[in-house]
């Protein structure tokens, strides 16, 4: 009769849940930037660093290499693709070499070239100076290369566009073959691209890549030719793709392993379901609170809070263990529930605590997993009840097995024991072992960035590291401050301390130094005596210099160049990428390329900018401290769950003995795990310290049922069967992702695994005596 | 007729069929292999350049010397000194006034063709030539005419037409016509052969 009824309302409820999962699974915005794991940014440095990373030239940059073929096939694929993808709107820029500054960007700076030039002064224009460069115009006719240069005679007798083009080109240039780009042994030719989008948006970078595999395929020259391609944008689409299909790959198999599992234990179907009906619902709930509260949910928060989860499995777990055959749930639950209630409070409160990090993918991590407990917790509480109404034809407890488990002295000497040479390895091995290093968060394996920095240093796009940070209340502040710059920039250069550097003020000067610019052009029938005095006796044809009097004289009076102007070239990717909001104004990047590590240097460099709003910013150590302060955040959040825990449990219980009961275990398996962890060799990062909570969550629970006073032999025996079966499932998903070769999943695999694991032990044995039983 | 006699004339018809091209007293093919024989080459030149821009022609002077298969210097003597100095893919030119400049020539595409065109002429490279032009031999061995039309699109869009004037495996006249009419004619008068 209560199957009849129950079997409904069972199937409705996954019904609805599916339904629920569709709509947000179809809806639910998610986001996969990195910045969400980084914190708020508090200092200048910080901020400048972020922006760094998410919007920086750096992470739009692609590497292409074709190889295969002959040398000829592989230039002319090159041609063809850049050219093809010329009018992507998918690319800021595409370059093989062949052509320069081209098209949009040469016309900008040409129409500019006014206010752009650092040699326009009133000088410039005097007779004896433009007789100076007009005989070296005509140098440059008698030379081979005239067919090039007098094409712009007309317009710029004085050169001004080679003066601005001569500021942007520096630096070492690839080596070439068949006039494109190719690498040193001439194997491979070889492109540079960037995308309109960042790095870090990995939908658009995955279309880009798409589009540039698909039209090499298209144009290539020979069908034997091939594309490599590789860039911070192309290592983030592999790592989602690999950690999304090794993920599925895994939780598949300890997903499987639980089922089988609970299949033996409980030998009903049903029981799987209701099991993980609370987790699903739990999910769900979670997704919606970070939804609500964040407007989106980034992609590392589903994965991870997912994991963190899957602890409620063992709520349903609790239940159903205590149900026995003919009797109604409410006893069961009746016989569970305080006890449960305490470990889903202590719990959930200790994953909130990470609301309060400054990190907002640690933030939403935290909002998610306590609300999906809870959720999960209140499911098993009101909902599982009336769906197994007429209990369940569960297994008798098994007493071969409880006998096995029944904690003895020696076992308790032994789990003692290990603890403590765990704790001994913490102890000595901790300094050593934490992580400063961001690419070993990475997922990008260490030989694909190899690959990419090799071709990096073929092609001499500078592995920018070393910038200075200039500030200003406004943009205009902070570019007049880096102009001010410059001498003492091109003195480290000339002194070697730097190969070259780069402002933003090399295409966008400040707006003063514009105007100067402006000011100093000389009125166009002043400009036209000064040109016939300084071509008299020089063989140009007359009224040949038009164009430049009317480009002058257009000048005077042209709009200032703004940021915007440059839209939809390359130089606006380059310019804005060099110029960051802060706080309060805005800052100015100086990127120092080629500055040696050497401390010394360093200093030296440093103390030739005393200026006020001039900073000195190593983006590798900034990054570390950001790493460091991430773990840190991350343990310091996890002591303060723990008082929390201590404060909740102490008032529960109202007594000394239970409550030493769950501290003494849960605090000793975490040390154990930590222990451990170190004596595998790992490096602790902030993936090992986020499992180290799940551990935190897991032991609370074990040691709040192993030391909680039971009347009857049959329930604890119950429990010990509860416990176990928990204990195994997590065992058996844990361990699954431990096996994995992506840092995120096998970091927090092996750690929660280690913790379940010491976590069960340490309670099983501590908690009964301690508390008394 | 029999099959075998038929057979026997096609075959004959086959090979003769080059023939006619080849049969002539001067062809491309003799032109490419007598400038290949070259391994050195010394002469003096008078570059004229004629340019829509300018109201009277620059005028320059000076020695060419050309070591196969790829060394191309050309020593400008007046009205400035300047040396253009190519060996495979960089030129470096120096002057008393701007001291020394090196440059890649795949850098400047066009440059890269100009370059090869004169070491594909010098050195009788035909297939280097043939890359980028149509070529067309005129006269015979004592007095001969090679005309090269770009097929290349970019070189197009600079270079109509390039006229190369010679007797024998002396090259005398070059003459470059560009897209805009602007031309230069570079005579070289050969030195006593070392």
């Amino acid at each position: 009769m209560g199957t009849r009824r129950a079997r409904p309302g069972l199937l409705a409820w996954v019904a609805v849940l599916g339904l629920l999962a569709a709509a947000t699974v179809w809806r639910l915005p998610v986001t996969s930037d990195l910045s969400l794991f980084l914190p708020r940014a508090a200092t200048v440095k910080q901020q400048v660093l972020l922006e760094q990373l998410n919007q920086g030239t750096g992470n739009r940059l692609l590497l292409a290499a074709i190889s295969g073929g002959g040398a000829a096939e592989r230039a002319r694929t090159s041609r063809a693709l850049t050219a093809a993808l010329g009018d992507s709107p998918r690319f800021l820029r595409v370059a093989n070499g062949a052509r320069e500054l081209s098209g949009p960007e040469r016309d900008l700076l040409l129409r500019n070239r006014y206010l752009l030039s650092p040699r326009v002064d009133a000088d410039r224009f005097r007779p004896e100076s433009l007789r100076r460069s007009l005989e070296r115009r005509l140098e440059e006719l008698r030379s081979p290369a005239s067919a090039f240069t007098k094409d712009l005679l007309a317009r710029d007798p004085t050169g001004e566009l080679w003066a601005i083009l001569a500021r942007l080109q520096q630096g070492p240039s690839p080596s070439r073959r068949d006039g494109v780009w190719a690498s040193r042994d001439g194997g491979r030719a070889l492109m540079v691209l960037y995308t309109h989008a960042p790095g870090t948006a990995l939908d658009a970078q995955e279309a880009a890549q798409t589009e540039l595999r698909r039209t090499f395929r298209r144009v290539r020259a020979a069908p034997g030719l091939r594309l490599e391609l590789t860039g911070p944008g192309v290592f983030g689409v592999q790592a989602r793709e690999r950690i999304r299909r090794e993920a599925t790959r895994l939780s598949i198999a300890g997903s499987l392993g639980v089922a089988l599992l609970l299949l033996v234990l409980f030998r009903s179907p049903r029981v799987l379901l209701l099991a993980a009906l609370p987790l699903a619902t739990g999910v769900l709930a979670g997704m919606w609170a970070v939804w609500a509260a964040f407007g989106a949910i980034h992609g590392i928060t589903i994965a991870f809070g997912v994991t963190l989860l899957g602890l409620a499995i063992d709520y349903p777990l609790h239940l159903l263990s205590h149900i026995r055959g003919g009797q109604p749930p409410p006893r069961a639950l009746a016989s569970v529930w305080p006890t449960l209630r305490l470990g889903v409070l202590t719990t959930a409160v200790a994953f909130a605590v990470l609301i309060t990090t400054d990190f907002r993918g640690l933030m939403q991590l935290g909002l998610f997993s306590a609300t999906g407990l809870l959720a999960a917790a209140a499911v098993t509480r009101w909902g599982l009840p009336p769906l197994c109404r007429d209990g369940l034809a569960g297994a008798p407890p098994r007493p071969r097995l409880t006998r096995l488990l029944r904690p003895s002295a020696p076992m308790t000497a032994l789990v003692l024991t290990a603890a403590a040479v765990a704790a001994v390895a913490l102890a000595r091995g901790l300094p050593g072992h934490l992580e400063r290093d961001l690419q070993a968060l990475s997922p990008v394996p260490g030989d694909e960035l190899a690959r990419f920095r090799a071709l990096q240093g073929q092609l001499g796009t500078p592995d920018i590291r070393r910038f200075l940070v200039v500030t200003g209340d406004s943009r205009q502040q902070a570019l007049r401050r880096t102009e001010a710059l410059r001498g003492r920039l091109q003195a480290l250069q000339h002194e070697g301390l730097i190969e070259r550097f780069r402002t933003p003020a090399d295409v966008l000067p400040s707006l003063a130094t514009q105007r100067r610019r402006q000011r100093a052009l000389p009125e166009r029938h002043r400009l036209a005596a000064n040109l016939d005095e300084a071509t008299s006796g020089l063989p140009f044809r007359a009224h040949l210099f038009e164009p430049f009097l009317d480009d002058v004289a257009t000048a005077r009076s042209q709009p200032l160049l703004r940021l915007d102007d440059l839209a939809g070239t390359f130089l606006h990717a380059r310019t804005a990428s060099l110029l960051a909001p802060v706080a309060d104004g805005s800052a100015a990047l100086v990127p120092l390329m080629g500055l040696s590590g050497d401390p010394a240097a360093v200093a030296e460099v440093r103390g030739r900018f005393p200026d006020p709003g001039v900073r000195f910013l190593d983006l590798k150590a900034e990054t570390e401290r950001l790493v460091s302060g991430f773990l840190a955040a991350g343990a310091s959040r996890l002591a303060l769950g723990a008082a929390v825990l201590a404060l909740l449990v102490g008032a529960a219980l109202r007594s000394w003995r239970r409550l030493a009961g769950v501290v003494l275990p849960v605090g000793l398996a975490l040390v154990t795990t930590a222990g451990a962890l170190v004596l595998l060799g790992e490096r602790l990062t902030i993936f090992h310290t986020v499992a180290l909570l799940l551990v935190f969550g897991i032991t609370v629970d074990y040691s709040l049922f192993f030391g909680r006073p039971e009347a009857a032999a049959v329930d604890r025996e119950r429990t010990l069967r509860a416990l176990t079966t928990c204990m195994a499932s997590t065992l058996l998903v844990f361990g699954a992702l431990a096996a994995s070769a992506i840092p995120v999943l096998h970091q927090t695999g092996l750690t929660a695994a280690l913790g379940v694991a010491s976590g069960f032990l340490l309670a099983m044995t501590l908690s009964p005596r301690l508390s008394g039983r | 007729m029999t099959s075998g006699t038929a057979r026997r004339v096609l075959a004959a018809v086959l090979l003769l069929a080059p023939l006619p091209a080849a049969a002539g007293d001067w062809g491309l093919a003799d032109l490419m292999t007598r400038l290949g024989e070259v391994p050195r080459y010394r002469a003096t030149f008078r570059e004229t350049k004629h340019l829509a821009v300018l109201s009277e022609p620059l005028v320059q002077e000076g020695t060419l010397l050309y070591e196969a298969p790829g060394h191309l210097r050309k020593v400008v003597t007046s009205p400035h000194e300047k040396i253009y100095d190519i060996r495979g893919d960089t030129l470096t030119i120096s002057s008393p006034e701007e001291g020394v400049r090196r440059v890649d020539i795949g850098d400047h595409p066009l440059l890269r063709s100009f370059v090869t065109t004169l070491r594909g002429i010098l050195s009788g490279d035909r297939a280097a030539l043939a890359d980028s032009y149509r070529l067309r031999l005129e006269g015979g061995a004592a007095e001969w005419t090679l005309r090269l039309t770009p097929t290349d699109p970019a070189l197009r869009e600079r270079i109509r037409e390039v006229e190369v004037h010679g007797s024998g495996a002396r090259i005398e006249v070059v003459k470059t016509v560009e897209a805009d009419g602007d031309y230069s004619r570079l005579a070289i008068r050969q030195g006593d052969g070392d």
